[in-house]
């Protein structure tokens, strides 16, 4: 009997590791559409301070939003649609300008800078979440 | 049998000899250097056109330094980005007049004059857009080895892979460095300070 009270407690401490998530989102932003656009990207930050999740997707009321890399290969850009983003466990993963990104397409009216664009988010075991990001000037986000 | 031996050591010698004047005459040897991009043959005269309609040429761009960057209007990501991000390296590098920024489209089935007038008009600093036929922007494409790809959307929509590859040219419109996309800061602000300084 002994022995078997032993294994159930083995087996349930080797279940900690893989912990529920506990992901956050944070610094979430769209680039402002430049006039006559209808397209655009935007930004945010998953922390993690529990076990591995995955973002299934990303929505938006206000357009076509969908997951998309961009990434340089000998000089060339290349933007490929993303199936689903891996979060890692006490991790964090950033959307950024020139990397990860939610390709906005076919937006239902141009981003203004100043105002907030709702983006849907969800993730395999996190569930779904409602992010605000701030819409920003189109000159912003400099940096790669 | 030795006999036969000995055909065959000299087979293989004349095959060898044969190996060896080939690769050191082959026209490909001989034509490597004459590939080689130098600043002299690189880029070249174009003209183009402005965000007014009007054609642009080269000429235009005589007396002031100026970067080249190739894109496209409907690009979420890259093409913003770097913009952005040339209007604040100009700055740094000397400010908003220290040289010119030209944008130039190869998506011209979407991009025409009024199109990249707009957008280039959205970093708040000077940018030159530029379009063309698509004659006129394959062949600017081929002057500078710019590479771009249409990649369908699925939804009907499309966009655009394409060099991102920042040229820099002196003011006599000689090629003098580029800024790779994923090139820190510094080293860029600095290749610009020695483009403008040139």
């Amino acid at each position: 009997m002994k022995p078997a009270l032993l294994f159930a407690a083995l087996l349930l401490a080797s279940c900690k590791p893989a912990s529920s998530p506990a992901v956050s989102v944070g610094d979430a932003w769209a680039r402002a559409t430049v006039p006559g656009q209808m397209g655009s990207a935007a930004y945010f930050t998953i922390r993690n301070g529990g076990g591995a999740d995955k973002l299934l997707s990303v929505t938006s009321p206000a357009a076509d939003a969908s997951l998309h890399s961009s990434s340089i290969d000998n000089g060339v850009m290349r933007m490929r649609p993303l199936p689903a983003l891996e979060i890692p466990a006490n991790g964090a993963v950033e959307l950024k300008p020139g990397g990860t990104h939610v390709m906005l397409m076919g937006l239902k009216q141009p981003l203004q800078a100043g105002t907030t664009l709702e983006l849907d988010l969800k993730f395999e075991k996190s569930g779904e979440r409602r992010v605000n990001a701030e819409v920003r000037p189109a000159s912003a986000g400099a940096a790669m | 049998m030795r006999q036969a031996r000995l055909i065959i050591w000299a087979l293989c010698a004349v095959v060898l000899v044969a190996i060896g004047v080939f690769v050191l005459t082959s026209p490909r040897s001989q034509q490597a250097p004459a590939r080689m991009v130098t600043s002299a043959s690189f880029g070249g005269p174009f003209t183009l056109v402005g965000a007014d309609g009007q054609p642009f040429g080269t000429q235009e761009l005589k007396g002031k330094p100026y970067v080249l960057f190739f894109g496209f209007t409907h690009c979420p990501d890259t093409c913003p980005t770097t913009l952005a991000r040339l209007v604040k390296l100009r700055r740094d590098a000397g400010g908003d007049g220290a040289f010119n920024i030209v944008f130039v489209t190869v998506d011209p089935e979407r991009d025409g004059p009024k199109e990249m007038g707009t957008y280039s008009k959205a970093f708040g600093a000077p940018i030159i857009g530029l379009t063309g036929s698509t004659a006129q922007i394959d062949s600017v494409k081929r002057e500078f080895g710019i590479f771009s790809q249409k990649v369908p959307t699925g939804d009907g929509d499309y966009t655009v892979d394409h060099t991102a590859t920042v040229l820099l040219f002196d003011r006599d419109g000689k090629f003098v460095a580029t800024i790779a996309p994923d090139e820190q800061d510094q080293p860029a602000i600095d290749k610009l300070k020695r483009m403008t300084a040139a």
